[in-house]
């Protein structure tokens, strides 16, 4: 079967959407878990998620329901806990990250018979993107770019230099939260893509890459995204052609990748 | 001359426990240069952030303009601790700048033409007309920590504050600054804090010694053992502009 043929079935045009509309939120949310240095965060927030998931199993609902309220409440949780009380960020981070996966595997448990996909939510499955899910996908990578374009400025000056923006009157502690349910969200959207499990390494990689090749934000978020089309397309094609789990080899793509070039741009920089 | 900008009355500060300031009473008048050093430690980041209303005193009054902190915060312009930024952030010149109007800029709202013009203003100023596109991480120390009093200048301030702003920047360039900060003085009050204690003399208008507590001098009244005592080391005498 060929790539022309393939593209004949509903289940890869739904994967090459999926791909497309996760890398747009992948690749402008993922610049500010960059250049922010909040990807364990990140990390914390998608881990923490899995008791969205399985709450979502208990209810019978969609399990996606069921993870935009628990991510959600995950980054304001730890937003909160860490800034607002003498708890150490990375402590508070620690606490949802098992917390939330505790609560994930007490519903699971509860929920009764069998529980279907519970795999790919952990560890992404592209090529079962259902068409109902995309349209959610969609609304949410809407409302993440209305949100950025609306607090460019703001969000720019509160992760080049806090202080300064919060002397300038920015609310700086309200706009860090609206950062990490933007986080939340493009957890939400990732999913599907690469599972929970695999989440923060498609939302820093891709900046990482493009961070060498940008001037400012803007071109680094477009870069990334374009990253990201690029290894959720070839990783789901090399998946196709070796028959393996198509999460698993889209990360393996990005992580070669930028081991490949942050090795080259070093030598470049040695000469 | 005499108009009070800053006024501190009995201000202590203390952060999980620790007193950083004590019972410190201040006045800068209008088109002052006010010098502050001491040693590390000593409060005078914190002595900043209380003028800025980022750090709110656990006791004694402050006044800026006559105003609270939080009210007059417009009119103050910022220079902050250049060795604390991240040198790979994407960011340029141009864009730095502009920081300098997001409080005259509301939430939602993207930079106009005045912006714009404002902050080409500012770099010319600070003598870095036309490196707007030019990326932030590839300036020199001197040319990052210009471009950082242009972005406080581009709100058009009446009071600049600046937080060590000659630290590990070679002596040339120091001169520039300093030549650039005295003729901001004619239309603006500032306070320096610096380590610079054998230059700071030669241009600020008064000098006080930070820690903990406030030693003011006037007019060229400090000696070598007091500066001792406050640094717990040897260090350069300062004399003041106008010292006979």
């Amino acid at each position: 079967m060929d790539m022309i043929e393939i593209f004949r079935y509903e289940f890869m045009q739904n994967a090459v959407f999926a791909a497309l509309l996760a890398s747009l939120a992948c690749g402008i949310i993922g610049s500010y878990v960059v250049v922010r240095k909040i990807g364990f965060i990140s990390g914390g927030i998608a881990h923490s998620a899995f008791g969205g998931i399985g709450i979502g199993y208990y209810l019978g609902i969609n399990p996606l329901f069921g993870l935009i309220p628990f991510s959600l409440f995950s980054a304001l949780g730890i937003g909160l806990l860490s800034k607002k009380t003498k708890v150490a960020e990375d402590t508070a981070i620690g606490a949802f990250w098992a917390a939330g996966m505790a609560v994930g595997v007490l519903f699971i448990g509860l929920s009764p018979g069998y529980v279907p996909n519970l795999f790919s939510y952990l560890f992404g499955s592209i090529l079962t993107v259902p068409r109902s899910d995309l349209l959610m996908i969609a609304g949410l990578d809407l409302f993440i770019v209305l949100v950025v374009f609306a607090c460019y400025k703001e969000f720019l000056a509160i992760s080049f230099d806090e202080e300064y923006a919060e002397a300038s009157g920015v609310p700086t502690m309200l706009l860090y939260l609206l950062q990490l349910c933007l986080i939340a969200l493009t957890v939400v959207v990732l999913v599907r893509v690469v599972g929970i499990v695999m989440v923060i390494a498609l939302l820093t990689i891709p900046p990482a890459i493009a961070r060498y090749f940008s001037r400012n934000l803007l071109v680094m978020m477009v870069l990334s995204s374009l990253f990201c089309v690029l290894f959720t397309l070839s990783g789901l094609w090399l998946s196709y052609i070796f028959d393996v789990a198509s999460g698993a080899m889209i990360i393996l793509t990005a992580s070669v990748t930028f081991m490949i070039v942050a090795a080259g741009k070093r030598l470049s920089d040695n000469n | 001359m005499n108009r009070e900008i800053v006024t501190l009355n009995n201000v202590s500060v203390s952060i999980g426990g620790t007193k950083i300031l004590e019972k410190l009473s201040l006045k800068v008048f209008e088109r002052e240069f006010f010098g502050i050093v001491g040693p590390n430690g000593g409060g005078k980041t914190t002595l900043l952030r209380v003028i800025l209303g980022l750090q709110k005193p656990t006791a004694g009054k402050v006044k800026i303009f006559g105003q609270d902190p939080a009210v007059s915060r417009k009119r103050i312009g910022y220079v902050p601790q250049r060795l604390f930024f991240d040198r790979d952030f994407p960011i340029t010149v141009g864009e730095t700048v502009l920081m300098g109007r997001i409080s005259s800029r509301g939430l939602f709202r993207s930079y106009g033409n005045e912006d714009k013009a404002t902050a080409k203003h500012a770099l010319e100023t600070v003598g870095m007309a036309g490196l707007e596109k030019r990326q932030v991480g590839g300036l020199s120390g001197g040319e990052l920590q210009r471009l950082l009093i242009a972005r406080a200048l581009v709100g058009q301030p009446e009071l600049l504050l600046l937080d060590e702003p000659t630290a590990s920047i070679d002596p040339g360039m120091k001169t520039s600054i300093y030549d650039l900060l005295d003729s901001l003085v004619k239309s603006m009050t500032i306070i320096m804090v610096t380590h610079d204690t054998g230059t700071v003399s030669q241009h600020v208008s008064r000098v006080a010694c930070l820690n903990c507590g406030l030693g003011m001098h006037e007019h060229g009244s400090i000696t070598e053992e007091e500066l001792s005592n406050m640094y717990h080391y040897p260090v350069d005498i300062v004399k003041h502009k106008g010292a006979g």
